[in-house]
């Protein structure tokens, strides 16, 4: 019995060149039984002139490798996206069911991100701000309706799929921004990493700036009330790659996907290979030179 | 009688004995402003500062004494030592910026017949703002770790002091400055300059065999790819920023090339932009080779210093063989578990030092699953530890623990002596900050860890720089005072 290949990817940016490599390196052979989620930050809409291309000529190539492809807009994105392809379905505040031979697969999914986890000056579409009790209310019911709906269907997993992180899992890091000059600033102070002399008492400006938690604190109630079994998302760049499980549901920060804003993190995608027994999860990278010397690879990936 | 001095078990050594006199006559004899007393670590500068701020007490020339700390941990602990050796004194911890809590203590200073209160140098800064306390309430200063807040040898060294402890070199207070043995000269100067002429210098190299540690030849661990992946990231490094070098050449820039990361201010870069006429690609390339050689080196870091972590999670990880690499288990935390455990069978306490975070934390899991050790046998503090829960954790390491993890969280004048053996993990990034940290233990084993090949070739270097420092003790080299 083959395993349905689970491929989650996030933090896209439209890089297109990137995504050509991931096609050429997963190869069409297996795409019947490849599902693709794309947790959000597919393109970037407030900086380019052509992103409704942008996001199909993605679209496009993705669904060359998958049966089918689940997205949802990140921050980045625009809130409206709709992506015209058969095979695609948008998962933003919807859920759905997949079978796959013996294995049945629940998906709902929550897209955006909340507002206190990037720089306040930050030009992006798609944020809100769960401080206030009426959003806050909204977002909660929401993804109550769907995984409960979800749930009817019985499937043998659930997986819940947003772009930003709950609150404490994989979420630490300064607000996020997209501007490089903001990012490189912030790799040179973190490279330098000390831990922070304690005569240096921090002042007020010092601690909007510095690591915190950026997740929802929503999402973090949501998930320990109704524990779907995966949680997958990205948003938080600093911290992607990282796998934690707490009670019963396993959580992924799949992001980047994109070389920007680190080429040392980026290039990542999560692989999940689901049986009814079991789910075996590994992270790997769209690198297809691998057996190329460490001094050529440094010269080229970094 | 006498208000305050020595509780009964206590008292000077035979080498504090002079310095005292010697401080006391400055003061009092010669009308000295400023004493800067510089002496190796563990040799009790406090006490002898105590000591003569007792004698000037008892003496009725001093009533009320401000004490300056650099950190707030360091406050409690230097009011508990104070507590401990001297009866009388009464210092009280100066904890809120608040005017109330201001006039509690002012009220404590008036009524009860404290000596004084003790504050950290960022307290001090904004009291000072404020004029919450000013040189009318006190008739002494003391400033203990003097040099800590000066010590980095960077660029931007003549901005700090020209800010640190701003104000106090206009009060007209006797000041006794404290300062370990192995500041530079460069530093001193610079802290007499902006203190005043009215300055002495007692520098003294004491000689406390107890206290002088023997470095031991690096523990060395046989991983070959290691130096292939560290030799190719070091002619990286010395690539790019060669091509910096380059471009600053070209334009003939210069004044940037001791500390090129300057380079990544924008408001340095508006200013080569508007001089230079830099295009914007030429100075984004002079950032991403910056930010790059940064990068690279911190990479370098990683595979020296057991973050497997970090280095699966990035794209390294992909090629071939550091796939390989990754696959089998740390020789150095390996290597670190065999040289803890003998000293554990010894009876010995182990001070284990990491400058990075993510490596003490690491290495306080491996020995903790590798040694079957229980919680209180093991204690890891960092600066994310508030600074009561440092205090307390080391106070319980020193009562029961058998292994003390830390990053520089102690630089600034902490003491270990009941640790046995120190293993630097992670040297600390400057040689002066190297002393600080071994001379914590007061003594004992200093232990490298080192790969073979390029690593062993540089802690080699290290260990010998500290041997030639414990071997010249005793010699003493207190020609700064030609620049009083």
């Amino acid at each position: 019995m083959k395993a349905l290949d689970l491929i989650a990817i996030s933090d896209i940016y439209a890089d297109i060149d990137v995504l050509s490599h991931l096609v050429s390196m997963w190869g069409e052979r297996e795409r019947e039984n490849r599902v693709t989620i794309v947790a959000g930050d597919i393109g970037i809409k407030s900086a380019s002139r052509h992103y409704v291309q942008d996001i199909h000529h993605a679209f496009s190539l993705l669904s060359k490798v998958s049966r089918y492809l689940l997205y949802i807009p990140g921050d980045s994105d625009d809130k409206e996206l709709e992506v015209n392809l058969p095979n695609a379905i948008n998962l933003d505040r919807k859920n759905c069911i997949l079978e796959f031979q013996d294995v049945k697969v629940g998906f709902l999914g929550l897209g955006g991100a909340p507002a206190h986890s990037v720089r306040a000056d930050e030009p992006l579409p798609y944020l809100w701000d769960e401080s206030i009790p009426i959003i806050a209310e909204g977002l909660k019911t929401e993804l109550k309706i769907n995984i409960e709906k979800a749930a009817q269907g019985h499937p043998d997993y659930i997986v819940l799929v947003t772009h930003f992180p709950p609150y404490g899992i994989a979420d630490r890091s300064k607000p996020i921004t997209l501007r490089e000059m903001v990012v490189l600033e912030d790799i040179l102070e973190e490279l330098k990493g000390e831990t922070k002399p304690e005569a240096e008492e921090l002042t007020k400006k010092k601690i909007t700036t510095s690591p915190r938690h950026l997740g929802s604190r929503i999402l973090r109630d949501f998930v320990k009330y109704y524990k779907p079994d995966i949680h997958i998302f990205g948003h938080v760049h600093k911290e992607g790659g990282k796998t934690e499980t707490q009670e019963a549901t396993r959580f992924f920060n799949v992001s980047h996907l994109s070389p920007l804003p680190y080429r040392l993190t980026g290039r990542k995608f999560l692989q999940l290979k689901i049986t009814k027994e079991n789910i075996i999860a590994s992270f790997d990278h769209i690198i297809t030179e691998r057996n190329m010397p460490f001094n050529e690879f440094i010269e080229k990936y970094l | 009688m006498d208000v305050c001095g020595f509780r009964e078990e206590h008292g000077l050594k035979d080498y504090q004995k002079p310095i005292v006199e010697e401080t006391l006559h400055e003061f009092e004899a010669l009308k000295r402003q400023n004493v800067f007393i510089s002496l190796p670590q563990g040799t009790g500068k406090t006490i002898i500062a105590l000591a003569a701020l007792t004698k000037l007490i008892n003496d009725g020339k001093v009533k009320r004494v401000l004490v300056l700390i650099p950190g707030r941990q360091l406050v409690k602990q230097w009011m508990e030592k104070a507590n401990e050796m001297f009866y009388g004194l009464g210092l009280i911890e100066y904890a809120k910026l608040s005017k109330e809590g201001i006039e509690k203590i002012r009220g404590s200073l008036k009524h009860f017949g404290a000596a004084g209160t003790a504050m950290t140098m960022q307290s001090f800064k904004n009291v000072f703002k404020k004029e919450y306390f000013t040189e009318e309430d006190f008739d002494m200063v003391i400033i203990d770790e003097a040099a800590d807040l000066v010590v980095s040898r960077d660029f931007i060294e003549g901005f700090r002091m020209s800010k640190y402890l701003k104000g106090l070199e206009k009060w007209q207070n006797p000041k006794l400055f404290l300062l370990p043995y192995h500041v530079m000269e460069k530093k001193i100067i610079g802290l007499i300059k902006k203190f005043g002429k009215n300055s002495k210098l007692i520098r003294k190299m004491v000689q406390e065999t107890q206290f002088i540690c023997t470095v031991r030849d690096p523990e060395i661990i046989d991983d070959p790819p290691i130096n292939v992946f560290v030799e190719t990231l070091q002619d990286n490094y010395k690539k790019i920023k060669t091509s910096v070098h380059r471009i600053l050449n070209k334009y003939g820039i210069e004044g940037y090339r001791e500390n090129l990361e300057t380079l990544l201010n924008p408001e340095t870069l508006d200013r080569l932009k508007k001089i230079y006429h830099l295009d914007e690609d030429t100075l984004q390339q002079i950032q991403v080779s910056i930010v790059k050689y940064i990068l690279i080196q911190h990479i370098e870091k990683w595979f020296l210093y057991s973050n497997r972590t970090e280095l699966s999670r990035s794209i390294l990880s992909a090629q071939r063989d550091v796939e390989e690499w990754l696959s089998y288990e740390d020789k150095k935390l390996n290597k670190l578990v065999e040289v803890v455990k003998n000293h554990l069978d010894k009876n010995e306490k182990v001070y284990v030092f990491s400058q990075y975070l993510a490596t003490a934390e690491l290495i306080t899991d491996f020995l903790t699953r590798n040694l079957s050790l229980k919680p209180r046998d093991i204690t890891l503090i960092t600066g994310l530890d508030e600074a009561d829960a440092q205090f307390e954790k080391l106070s319980s390491f020193k009562r029961v623990g058998k292994v003390l993890v830390t990053t520089p969280v102690f630089g600034k004048g902490t003491d270990i002596p009941q640790a046995d053996v120190i293993i630097v993990y992670t040297p600390p990034l400057s040689t002066e900050k190297l002393f600080q940290v071994v001379g914590r233990i007061r003594g004992g084993d200093v232990i490298f860890l080192a790969y073979r090949g390029y690593e062993e070739a540089i802690m080699n270097q290290v260990a010998e720089q500290l041997r030639r420092a414990f071997a010249s003790a005793g010699v003493e080299s207190p020609g700064l005072n030609r620049y009083l």
